[in-house]
């Protein structure tokens, strides 16, 4: 679908936010530039939101292999038997994984089964290093996976991680320091134009950032684009309006913020996000399901808010966890760190549906599942054919077929 | 002639201490500049601190500081209670709050210099009171002898589990410590060969924590004969460290990165080798090099001034001991990590990117917010004492001449302060706190507010 095609011929789709409030500030159509205009929305980019899942997710009570009578036999106190959705092909996600459902039923979410490191790792540290870089043949990683590319992005706010104060190694790059932004607020200024007073002000900071001298007057030229792109900023998000309610909790307004980058003139292409607490020793039996209906419905609530402005097909939400969990239940109700675990993309531009084969629940490593796919043929996936960036040296070939 | 016009005049040395003269006063645009880079900033309580005194004077005093308040030593005392918290962030947040409130501040900055220089990540460490031993090395030792800051830290706890020392063992060496001890920590890339790094890791065996502390185990050592950088012989972890600290590499390395951080970032070949002369003859002790360099013709050449891009921690303080306030250390450690430097986390072993890197638009926004918050001062204010308190009820063009002379006693160009006074008169008609939000904001998102 064009651009053209989206701004004007479907109003519903219209952002209402970023152009209605444009046009209603009376800035209009014209004079502004294209890139303005356009927005998000004009470009043909596609956008990446990574979500981890912190502590080593156990996918097995996730993408429950409902049908296969050794997941029950392994577990059976934690295994899942009651009010299972049905995804087919033996596999169902558990009750509250609803929109989940409903998005892999209409082709929208793809599972890709057995992936991991190259090595069995049940180190958190080591196996997060590893996935966050790229590089398992790296004792102590410097650059993420996404950090090694950002160089070669150009704009405002390539990338973005989201609710962080500490920045993932994955985005991490030698060249370039990536922001960790907790709100919309971060990136406007403090200082509202709508009062005469403070709006003179700041027409007087922008004056007061010419006619430096040496390394100053570099500075005063970033402050003059800053200060413009912050205006922009703030006429846009003063008309956002989410197209429908995110949930409350911290993934939820995470995942808001998330939406409202992807929308905003930001040229934000990757956001990275983190859901907590999949580290289920004990007692998982509480926990575990309701972080996965967290997850389920902040992805459901992004999805409605990305198809009102036409930018779902052209999103994809990688979900994965540095581990999944051993096969068989531990004595505390709880499961400890295993190896291969499915992935998840999400999104309108996604292929849906299982993808490779489903590992063994009895042919396992020191009890865990073996993973037969290397996590780095997703990754290559991802950067060239997803986010089309120049192709990429890859020490795995990437994995074919995940895209529409 | 001048002294700076190079071209035309072979000089002795760029370490020549700094003759003020006609041309070239002892101003207080120079004291500024001293204050600055030794101290982060220039309250006017220290520029008096150095009425009278020469520049070589001035630079001793920096070296040797001066005693600490009731405040710091309060700070100090709760070092213990800290540590018994088990989270990094409150090792960091303590450390930061002796950067703000010291009166030995060039004892912080060099001590933060370590940091990047040594740069070890907690996330790997993974245990406060090892990350808590390595700063309290940096702040003891890191004005003193290199030799024994290097010995101390590389035997710390921290670093041997950050480059994996425990890994490294007779017959399966690990390269992690041997590399980066070359590389980074004392001779710099070019000077030395693949073969001396696994020959420096095979002496380096048998280093290893035990019960928290360093310990030699015998057992893995690999007592075999080396040859390391063009020397042979039974090379262990000592015989290494001696024969590193004896490389003219080792002194030319640390004057590159020592003028780098205190001088600016294009600091001539010829410069930096007569720099690291000094550190030879003064046996690689920094605060006697320092004293030299901050009291050099190099030193105070305008042609460095102005040209440092502040790094988050230094802009924060910057603003913070300008005022001779304090940020809480827990908003500051937050903010710092917000802005992208993180205390006791670099990005990765070479420490955080230097310079332009932290310049780019969102982190623009970031800084120029939070400068107006701090002027408007909501209270909790993120500054002590708030502003409102610390200027008194001093009229608006009295409140801008007491910013200026905190922030800028250098001076700025003239059409900026026609702007500002004229936003100081314009403050007549607004409640205070409005006024002062506005023009503390002003003042510090000022290009020149980014470098130093």
């Amino acid at each position: 679908m064009g651009a053209i095609e989206e701004n004007s011929l479907s109003p519903k789709m219209d952002r209402r936010g970023f152009l209605g409030q444009a046009s209603a500030s009376g800035l209009g159509l014209l004079g502004l530039p294209k890139s303005f205009w356009e927005g998000r929305g004009g470009s043909q980019k596609r956008l990446l939101l990574v979500l981890e899942f912190v502590g080593g997710n156990d996918a097995l009570n996730m993408i429950v292999p409902s049908g296969h009578d050794a997941y029950y036999r392994a577990r059976p106190r934690l295994g899942l038997r009651k009010g299972l959705l049905p995804l087919g092909e033996g596999f169902s996600v558990p009750k509250g994984m609803e929109g989940f459902q409903r998005m892999f039923r209409e082709g929208e979410a793809a599972v890709v089964h057995g992936v991991g490191v190259p090595s069995h790792e049940r180190s958190h540290f080591r196996a997060r290093d590893i996935w966050h870089s790229g590089r398992p043949e790296q004792k102590k990683p410097q650059e993420g996976w996404l950090g090694r590319v950002l160089p070669r992005m150009k704009g405002f706010l390539p990338a973005a991680a989201v609710g962080d104060l500490e920045l993932t190694l994955a985005l991490r790059s030698g060249k370039r320091n990536v922001p960790a932004l907790e709100s919309v607020q971060d990136l406007q200024l403090d200082w509202d134009p709508q009062r005469a007073q403070e709006g003179r002000w700041l027409r007087r900071l922008a004056q007061l950032q010419q006619g430096s001298k040496g390394v100053a007057a570099e500075v005063g030229k970033v402050a003059k684009a800053s200060m413009e792109q912050a205006e922009r900023l703030r006429k846009s998000f003063a008309g956002w309006r989410a197209a429908t309610p995110f949930p409350t909790d911290r993934l939820g307004r995470g995942m808001r913020f998330v939406a409202s980058l992807f929308e905003a003139p930001l040229d934000t292409r990757i956001v990275y996000l983190r859901h907590f607490g999949f580290d289920t020793h004990a007692g998982q039996q509480r926990t575990h399901p309701m972080i996965l209906r967290s997850f389920s419905k902040a992805v459901s609530a992004l999805r409605i808010q990305l198809k009102a402005c036409g930018l779902w097909d052209r999103c994809c939400v990688f979900c994965w966890s540095e581990f999944g969990r051993r096969v068989a239940e531990n004595k505390s109700l709880g499961t400890d760190h295993g190896w291969a675990a499915p992935v998840l993309l999400l999104g309108g531009g996604v292929k849906g549906g299982f993808h490779g084969t489903f590992p063994s629940l009895t042919d396992l490593a020191d009890g865990d599942l073996k993973a037969h796919v290397d996590f780095r043929a997703l990754y290559g996936a991802l950067l060239e054919d997803w986010l089309g960036l120049p192709k990429l040296s890859h020490p795995v070939p990437k994995m074919q077929g995940l895209f529409l | 002639m001048s002294v700076f016009s190079m071209s035309k005049r072979q000089v002795e040395s760029w370490m020549e201490p700094f003759q003020p003269g006609k041309d070239h006063p002892f101003d207080l645009a120079s004291k500024a500049h001293l204050c600055k880079r030794a101290a982060y900033a220039a309250p006017p309580s220290l520029i008096r601190a150095l009425e009278g005194k020469s520049p070589l004077e001035c630079a001793h005093f920096f070296v040797q500081g001066e005693p600490e308040s009731q405040d710091y030593e309060r700070i100090e005392g709760l070092r213990d209670s800290f540590l018994a918290l088990d989270d990094k962030s409150y090792i960091a947040a303590s450390w930061l709050a002796r950067m703000e409130l010291t009166r030995h501040p060039l004892r912080q900055r060099v001590a933060l210099f370590w940091h990047d220089h040594f740069a070890t990540g907690a996330r790997k460490v993974q245990n406060p009171l090892w990350m808590e031993e390595q700063v309290r090395a940096f702040e003891e030792d890191g004005l003193g002898s290199f030799p024994k800051l290097l010995e101390r830290v590389i035997k710390g706890p921290a670093m041997l589990k950050w480059l994996d020392a425990d890994l490294n063992r007779r017959g399966h060496p690990n390269e992690n410590l041997g590399r980066e001890l070359l590389e980074l920590f004392t001779l710099g890339r070019g000077h030395y060969s693949e073969k001396d790094v696994q020959e420096a890791s095979r002496a380096l065996t048998g280093w290893r924590i035990h019960r928290g502390g360093f310990s030699f185990f015998r057992r893995v050592h690999d007592g075999g004969i080396k040859r390391i950088l063009g020397e042979t012989g039974r090379f262990d972890g000592d015989a290494l460290l001696a024969l590193l600290l004896r490389q003219e590499a080792c002194a030319n390395f640390l004057a590159g990165k020592l003028c780098q951080a205190f001088v600016g970032p294009n600091v001539p070949e010829e410069a930096v080798k007569d720099f690291a002369k000094v550190l030879r003859d003064k046996e690689l002790h920094i605060g006697r090099s320092l004293e030299v360099l901050l009291a050099s013709r190099l030193f105070y050449d305008p042609r460095f001034r102005g040209t440092k891009i502040r790094s988050p921690i230094a802009f924060l303080l910057w603003m913070a001991r300008s005022m001779e306030g304090y940020m809480a250390p827990r908003v500051l450690y937050q903010e710092a990590a917000k802005l992208g430097q993180r205390l006791l986390d670099p990005p990765d072993v070479g420490g955080w990117p230097q310079g332009k890197a932290w310049l780019a638009e969102a982190p623009w926004i970031l800084r120029a917010r939070l400068a107006s918050r701090i002027g408007r001062g909501q209270k909790p204010g993120p500054l002590f004492p708030d502003l409102e308190d610390r200027l008194g009820d001093l009229s608006p063009t009295r409140v801008l001449e007491e910013l200026l002379s905190r922030l800028y006693p250098e001076g700025l160009p003239a059409p900026k302060v026609a702007l500002l006074r004229q936003q100081a008169k314009e403050g007549r008609s607004l409640p205070r706190k409005q006024f002062l939000a506005g023009l503390f904001g002003s003042l510090c998102s000022l290009p020149e507010a980014w470098s130093e």
